[in-house]
């Protein structure tokens, strides 16, 4: 898929796989996943989830720019 | 060529333990995410005056008894561990064969590995005896990482706990080893190493490792084996955390039959999967796959089959 076209939904499918138990309505888009409740192992996994979907790398030094859905979504269509 | 196998474990774990609950406060995180993702409740710790030989030795001594063994026909010993003790000079393995009192013609090495150790090292030690006609032979495991915890460190001071463990394999096992697959990404050498004396680890890049490389490496010894993961009764993984085992489970489709043990002493390095062995009921288990992953960051995997003609050819066990 073409990284420009990824849309919140998209990532919404893939944190509700990924993360056990979460009510992927209550999260805004711009809201912080840690806030949201989720812990460090889950965003790990998660984001080792959008790697492998979309074939890209995540640095550690861009994990601040990948913290919520829409900071995700910027950091893809990049 | 004889097919040297597996018959017996035996494990020493401290009783001494490291509370982490205790750690919530000074690390900010709640039992939750303690019980449900680390896993550990509690973490062994050797007495300080111990060393990795002592705790070898009691695991040494232990299978000796359970298994009556004449240690005068025992053909090698190798100790896995990378906290030997004197920088490794003299081997440790050698002031252990003079502490259990191995015959002359006893050969024992150390072999530097971490958390692949006890699969590789079946490997090593099979492989060591076949060639050179060996009946029986002790594998050991032992890594106390409390001798490198920076305790200030939430990612490591909540994981590792103290253990050490022996093996027994002999010409005449009761599990036969089989399909063994190996392999390392140096690249991610510095995800887990020593500065200034402390362990360092980057939980992400070992995560990404072991999410990506465990389940081809476990597709891989099926294929060898011409069998599908619904043909095994029981997958051991290294216990690095729940939250490891439970993420690999899920990606190999193996849930509901990958233990996870380790709540009250830790990720014990090499000695995790002889551990979780020894404490895991398997009488009606033909086939156990087992994959130990980490430092290297290197993996091995194994197929264990149950062997039916054990005890069939008498004399060595």
């Amino acid at each position: 898929m073409e990284l420009a076209k990824v849309t919140s939904k998209d990532i919404r499918e893939i944190l509700e796989r990924v993360v056990v138990g979460i009510d992927i309505e209550l999260l805004n888009d711009d809201e912080l996943f840690s806030e949201f409740g989720i812990d460090s192992l889950d965003y790990m996994n998660f984001l080792l989830a959008i790697e492998e979907r979309y074939n890209v790398k995540i640095p550690d030094e861009d994990l601040d720019d990948c913290n919520s859905i829409s900071k995700l979504l910027n950091f893809l269509k990049k | 060529m004889s097919n040297i196998g597996l018959n017996d474990i035996a494990v020493y774990i401290p009783i001494d333990t490291k509370d982490n609950y205790k750690e919530l406060e000074r690390f900010n995180v709640d039992k939750n995410f303690v019980d449900s993702k680390i896993g550990f409740r509690k973490l062994s710790r050797k007495n300080p005056k111990e060393t990795t030989i002592d705790i070898s030795v009691k695991a040494i001594e232990k299978l000796i008894h359970k298994n009556s063994l004449d240690r005068d026909k025992v053909d090698c010993l190798v100790l896995i561990s990378q906290n030997p003790e004197d920088s490794g000079l003299p081997h440790s393995s050698a002031v252990i064969h003079d502490r259990i009192g191995l015959r002359k013609n006893c050969v024992v090495f150390d072999v530097s590995l971490g958390c692949s150790g006890f699969i590789q090292g079946l490997s090593i030690v099979k492989s060591f005896m076949e060639n050179h006609n060996m009946r029986i032979g002790i594998l050991v495991t032992a890594d106390p990482y409390s001798k490198i915890i920076d305790k200030t460190d939430r990612d490591t001071s909540m994981l590792f706990g103290d253990a050490a463990t022996a093996s027994l394999l002999s010409a005449n096992p009761k599990w036969k080893l089989d399909f063994f697959d190996f392999g390392t990404v140096s690249s991610s050498n510095r995800a887990l190493h020593i500065a200034n004396g402390k362990l360092v680890m980057s939980g992400r890049e070992i995560f990404n490792f072991a999410a990506k490389e465990i389940p081809e490496s476990l597709e891989r010894v099926l294929e060898k084996a011409n069998k599908t993961i619904d043909e095994i009764d029981l997958v051991i993984l290294h216990q690095g955390s729940k939250f490891i085992v439970d993420t690999l489970a899920k990606r190999i489709k193996s849930e509901g039959k990958t233990p996870f043990g380790a709540k009250n002493y830790g990720n014990t390095v090499s000695s995790s999967i002889p551990i979780i062995m020894s404490q895991t009921p398997m009488e009606d288990t033909n086939f156990c796959l087992a994959s130990g992953f980490g430092v290297g960051l290197a993996w091995a995997s194994c197929l264990f089959e149950k062997n039916k003609e054990y005890g069939v050819s008498k004399g060595d066990q």
